[in-house]
């Protein structure tokens, strides 16, 4: 008697918890910091104090003026989400304007808005946020709208490719049949059909702005001290990788932890919400 | 066919132009003069009118943009405030270093990604597929600068095999060429592993989706019906068809390859086009943003463009016209 | 011990889905015995096990599919998918075809690539011999000019010629067992008739025994000698394929009556589309009465849904005019065009498809009825339904289930057109005649103008008052159903003649026929669209388009030639 092995499919529900863990301790931490931090992370060590290994004092060490890099990881959370965030929601609301109005207006406009999605497409991301960048000055804000500004283009052909394919379902045609005016199908039949691409790609993106961010921090282009924020906390630890490895390593980790919960809650998401495969990337 | 790529080409350029135009827009509309930016308080009127005369601020908003965008047509970028030389010259001596970082990170990543994704397309829910995705997931999500400095700190600094950054040894210029050849290599190990490691995935990701997609598909099944030996089957009538999307991926690269090289550039110092643009913000030295963010999106654009007809050769569905009407086509329907 | 003198034996085969823990059971036990030539009929309704019972066999399950029981090929067990023994047996033992052509040919290999490549790969052809002999196959399975048709891509042939070349690459490995996996689900009558034909020929020529799977029994009779029934994964019944009864048929009084005056009204409607050279409906009159059904009947690619959906004002008529009750439709006014389309409703082929799977049956009538307060469990209660099922969701329904609450959307706004698009297509057999029972019911107590589009001759013949067959965007024939349905048209005659209940009733239509010529650039030239392909053809035909002609009362006709041969002369020819 012939048995195949059964893959083993638990799995797939193992990669959503560990997702769900790892985004609600990340959450945890940038809501908590300052009940959850041990101390300041602005306070300046003694002279003693600066740049100590990891101990029972200083569990992940500190840097070169002093300060707990455990503290200043915990604060470091809440740019990152605070950032990632916000700016995916606003890439989201105007990626999904644009990609609805180009799947369901009128031809024209659908080639307008496809052109200007294309122009603005051509240019790397990192490009565009660094040139938008480079003419004004550093701030959270600014962050947080730039790269919004860089994020909607990959949404908006997205949600017009899902608007396109709904719209020649025989149910939109039958609500059409029913009288109901355009604005009506498209609130009521075609936004709610949209709804598990629109969550699982705004999941999937929250990982990349984190990155840029912390890319920008690490650069000296993004939030300024005293704000805390990873990348920041990595260009410190830049020149002393030897002598105080910790310094730049522990930021990295909590970076790609972070990133890594946001990517797995987004596949994890695709299984449960979207039957059909989206294309791989999040990097845009 | 030729119609099709006049018209193509036609349409990339003019791509190009309207790009440089919201490049030069971004730069001169943005809030605030951008001299203002540039210079503070102690700077003298003189240098201030050589300043702007530099930047091209002489003029209605209209005559500086045509200036501008001439200079850029006969690939004139004017001078680096910085540099005081012309930014040409820098942008010329950054494009061969960027191009063989790219290239071969290009080269290593898709052969990792492709045989990532053969191993788990073909061992759906074993433990090679579950680690490669683990393993996959992990390096998708480092940031890259980060794994670049941590390559640093082990490679480099701990084990001393390979150098920390930049392109060549300070003694480069007393080797002989085979030698200064082996020695350029020998610095591109960490930034290409850095660029390649960091990209596949997501690749590997993608063709693997393409992969399962075909292999679900109704010829697979005939094909394997035939008594057609199963390394065949993926290699002529699988791979074959994973070809397309991986033509189309080709496309998509350029931008994430061009953003991934800036982010190591800086971190290994390698002197291409992504650290030239960093040093030029940190300068301000708005001539060379500009230039470099140009170029890059026209990169992008040829890069598409160049995409859009191998995949049109590729595919007899857009090669070949139809032979003819044809009669009771199957509709699938019912 | 197994009994050597069988082909295939196979007991208590088991096969589970993929799931957490132990799948879902979806076969349970199935046997079966084939001896070498026989052939056998494996039937059911969709989703009983069919085809995973083939895909078993073949050692072929998708992955994560678990399977136990015994399968012998030929008196040794065959137990690992992956072994050379098995492969062998694929191939050289057994042959497949399926279902849909298209999707069953590498769109990036020649079609004689196909089956070089089997005769290269089993009989260790070189690649000069392998060509000849794909040539021979192709002509063997009747492909008309087969050198051409060996380069050709698969998107560049027609449905049956896909099919016949998927039957030569399948015939270069000399199976002994063919199973054909729904062989002609997805193709027109008329191809279907020529594809049953050449697998029957093929099976008598070459000693092969078939395993031929469908949902259609009218079909069973034409290629089997015994059929075997499943059910929920199990063979539930055995008996000999003469034994299989017809198919029931809708039970609907057609009542002659005074022909009232139309509600909708289509002069010279045209539908053109961008990507496409020649108009898709071609100038077409149309007249929608209340209380009468009126029959579109055509292949695929004729026409007749996109003038279905021309006439509900769904697409946009590129010429002639369109009145719903005299006034013109749809109105220039958007607010009076949106309450003039709520009287003309459309009726879906896949209602699993035209129901919003995240809206309740209860939600979805309430927004049909809108204004006019129309009560869902009253609507329910009128299409056959309880009450009940207002807080369902489409998934939860069986398809039965669902086209009637898709009626009765149609019906929540008080239509007084509905148009019925393959409305019974999806279904299976039993509920497809309850469907139309009550459509028709609903049109009769409602007085609806009814228009009932379909591929299916005898649905039409037995449930319209009137039929227009459509051809290349043209009416070519228009006459009454039920008994008094008598077509001249020759290629009504054609479509009439491969029904399956046609061929069967008749052994000389069982007889091969010649292709038909493929329709070369002449017939684009204006003439009548079935120049190149029609036994009555002259010469003018392919230059002058035909009148639609009214030659008796209810009776109008497309064909010059058919109106002065008389209807006697072409029976012999077809």
């Amino acid at each position: 008697m012939a048995v195949e092995p059964v893959g083993s499919l638990n799995r797939t529900d193992g990669g959503l918890r560990t997702a769900l863990v790892l985004t609600t301790v990340g959450l945890a931490a940038a809501l908590l910091a300052p009940v959850l931090a041990p101390g300041d992370p602005s306070a300046l060590g003694e002279a003693g104090a600066r740049l100590a290994a990891p101990s029972s004092v200083h569990w992940l060490g500190t840097d070169p003026l002093g300060r707990d890099v455990l503290a200043r990881l915990i604060h470091g959370a809440r740019v990152s989400l605070l950032v990632g965030w916000v700016s995916v929601l606003a890439a989201m609301l105007c990626g999904t304007v644009v990609g609805m109005a180009a799947g369901l207006g009128p031809r024209r406009l659908d080639r307008a808005l496809m052109a200007l999605t294309d122009l603005f497409m051509s240019f790397p991301r990192i490009f565009l946020v660094l040139l938008l960048v480079s003419v004004s000055s550093p701030s959270l804000l600014l962050i947080m709208v730039v790269l919004g500004l860089t994020g909607w283009m990959s949404v908006a052909r997205l949600v017009r490719a899902e608007t396109l394919s709904l719209k020649q379902r025989d149910y939109i045609a039958a609500a059409r049949g029913l009288g109901l005016t355009p604005l009506q199908v498209a609130w009521r039949h075609i936004l709610p059909g949209l709804w598990p691409t629109i969550i699982v790609a705004a999941t999937l993106r929250v990982g990349g702005a984190i990155l840029t961010e912390s890319f920008l921090s690490y650069l000296g282009l993004g939030v300024q001290e005293p704000t805390v924020s990873w990348g920041g906390m990595i260009q410190m630890g830049r020149g002393i990788l030897l002598d105080g490895w910790w310094v730049a390593t522990f930021p990295g980790i909590a970076l790609a932890v972070t990133v890594i919960g946001y990517n797995l809650l987004g596949d994890g998401l695709r299984r449960r919400l979207d039957p059909r495969r989206q294309g791989g990337g999040q990097h845009d | 066919m030729l119609p099709w790529l006049a018209r193509r080409l036609f349409q990339s350029l003019l791509l190009i132009l309207v790009l440089a135009t919201v490049v030069f827009a971004v730069v001169r509309l943005a809030p605030g003069d951008p001299l203002n930016r540039m210079v503070d308080d102690e700077t003298g009127a003189a240098d201030q009118a050589l300043i702007r005369t530099r930047l091209g601020l002489e003029g209605s908003l209209v005559q500086q943009y045509g200036r501008w965008l001439r200079g850029v047509l006969q690939g004139d970028f004017g001078l680096s405030l910085r540099q005081q030389r012309p930014v040409a010259d820098i942008v010329a001596e950054a494009v061969g270093p960027t191009l063989l970082l790219t290239a071969s990170a290009y080269a290593l990543h898709l052969l990792l990604a492709v045989t990532a994704a053969l191993i788990m397309s073909t061992r759906p829910g074993r433990p090679a597929d579950h680690w490669l995705q683990g393993v996959g997931l992990a390096l998708y999500s480092v940031p890259g600068f980060w794994l670049g400095l941590m390559f640093i700190m082990l490679f480099s600094r701990y084990l001393g095999w390979l150098p920390a950054g930049g392109m060549a040894s300070p003694d480069a210029p007393f080797m002989g060429p085979g030698a200064r050849a082996l020695d350029v290599l020998h610095h591109l190990v960490l930034p290409m592993a850095t660029l390649a490691l960091g990209a596949f995935m997501g690749t590997a990701r993608y063709l693997r989706a393409a992969l399962d997609d075909i292999l679900a598909q109704d010829y697979i099944l005939a094909a394997r019906a035939r008594g057609i030996p199963e390394r065949r089957v993926l290699v002529h009538h699988a791979l074959r068809n994973a070809l397309l999307p991986l033509i189309t991926l080709l496309g998509l690269s350029v931008p994430f390859l061009l953003g991934g090289a800036l982010v190591v550039e800086v971190v290994f110092g390698w002197p291409g086009m992504g650290r030239v643009t960093i040093e030029a913000i940190w300068a301000r030295d708005y001539p060379v943003i500009m230039a470099t963010t140009v170029l890059t999106g026209a990169a992008v654009v040829l890069g598409s463009t160049l995409a859009d007809l191998l995949y049109r050769w590729a595919d007899p569905r857009l090669r070949l016209p139809d032979l003819g009407p044809a009669e009771g086509r199957s509709t699938g329907g019912r | 011990m197994t009994d050597t003198g069988r082909l295939l034996q196979v007991r208590d085969l088991r096969v589970a889905g993929p799931g957490p823990g132990p799948g879902p059971a979806l076969l349970r036990g199935v046997d079966l015995d084939l001896a070498p030539g026989e052939r056998l009929a494996l039937v059911g309704p969709s989703g009983c096990g069919k085809s995973l019972t083939a895909r078993a066999l073949l050692g072929l399950l998708p992955p994560g599919f678990v399977w136990s029981g015994e399968i012998c090929w030929r008196g040794s067990t065959l137990r690992d998918p992956g072994s050379d023994a098995w492969r062998q047996v694929r191939g050289h033992g057994l042959g497949l075809i399926l279902q849909e052509p298209l999707t069953s040919l590498n769109p990036v290999l020649t079609a004689g690539g196909h089956i070089a490549e089997a005769l290269r790969v089993h009989r260790g052809l070189g690649r000069r011999e392998a060509h000849d002999e794909t040539l021979g196959l192709l002509a063997e399975t009747s492909v008309p000019d087969p050198a051409r048709v060996a380069r050709s891509f698969s998107h560049q042939l027609s449905g049956g010629l896909r099919q016949r070349v998927l039957l030569a690459a399948t015939l270069a490995c000399r199976p002994t067992l063919l199973i054909a996996d729904e062989p002609t689900t997805a193709l027109d009558v008329s191809v279907q008739k020529e594809i049953l034909i050449l697998i029957d020929r093929l099976c008598r020529e070459r000693g092969m025994a078939l395993l031929f799977i469908t949902h259609d029994l009218s079909l069973v009779p034409l290629l089997a000698e015994r059929v075997a029934r499943m059910e929920d994964g199990r063979i539930v019944t055995t008996c000999p394929a003469s034994a299989v009864p017809l198919p029931a048929r809708p039970v609907v009084s057609l009542v002659p009556d005074e022909i009232p005056a139309p509600v909708l009204v289509g002069r010279g409607l045209t539908v053109t589309y961008p990507e496409l050279a020649a108009p898709a409906v071609a100038g077409v009159d149309l007249e929608l009465q209340p209380g009468r059904a009126i029959g579109l009947l055509g292949e695929s690619g004729c026409g007749k849904t996109s003038l279905g959906r021309a006439l509900a004002g769904h697409v946009r008529r590129s010429a002639g005019q369109l009145t719903l009750a005299g006034a013109e439709f749809p109105a220039a006014d958007r607010s009076a065009a949106r309450s003039q389309r709520r009287r003309v409703q459309l009726l879906f082929q896949d209602p699993g498809a035209s129901l919003d799977p995240r809206q309740t049956v209860g939600a979805a009538l309430a927004e049909a009825a809108g204004a006019n307060g129309a009560d869902p469990a009253a609507l329910l209660a009128e299409v056959g339904l309880a009450a009940g099922l207002v807080n369902r969701y489409p998934h939860q329904l069986s398809g039965g289930q669902r086209q009637r609450v898709a009626l009765a959307r149609c019906l929540a706004p008080a239509p007084s057109v509905l148009i019925a698009d393959e409305p019974t297509s999806a279904l299976d057999a039993d509920t497809r005649n309850q469907v139309l029972e009550l459509l028709l019911g609903v049109m009769a107590r409602r007085g609806l103008a009814l228009l009932l589009v379909s591929h299916d001759l005898e649905v039409l013949q037995d449930v319209c008052d009137e039929i227009q067959v459509m051809y290349g965007g043209l009416i070519v024939e228009r006459l009454p159903g039920g008994e008094a349905f008598a077509p001249c048209h020759p290629y009504t005659r054609q479509l009439q003649a491969a029904v399956p209940s046609a061929l069967r009733g008749d052994p000389a239509l069982w007889a091969p026929t010649p292709l038909h010529p493929v329709a070369g650039p002449g017939s684009m030239g204006g003439g009548c669209p079935r120049f190149g392909k029609c036994p009555l053809q002259k010469a003018i035909c392919g230059k002058e388009l035909p009148p639609l002609k009214m030659l008796s009362a209810g009776y109008w006709l497309r064909c010059p030639e058919a109106e002065t041969e008389g209807s006697s002369h072409f029976i012999d020819t077809l």
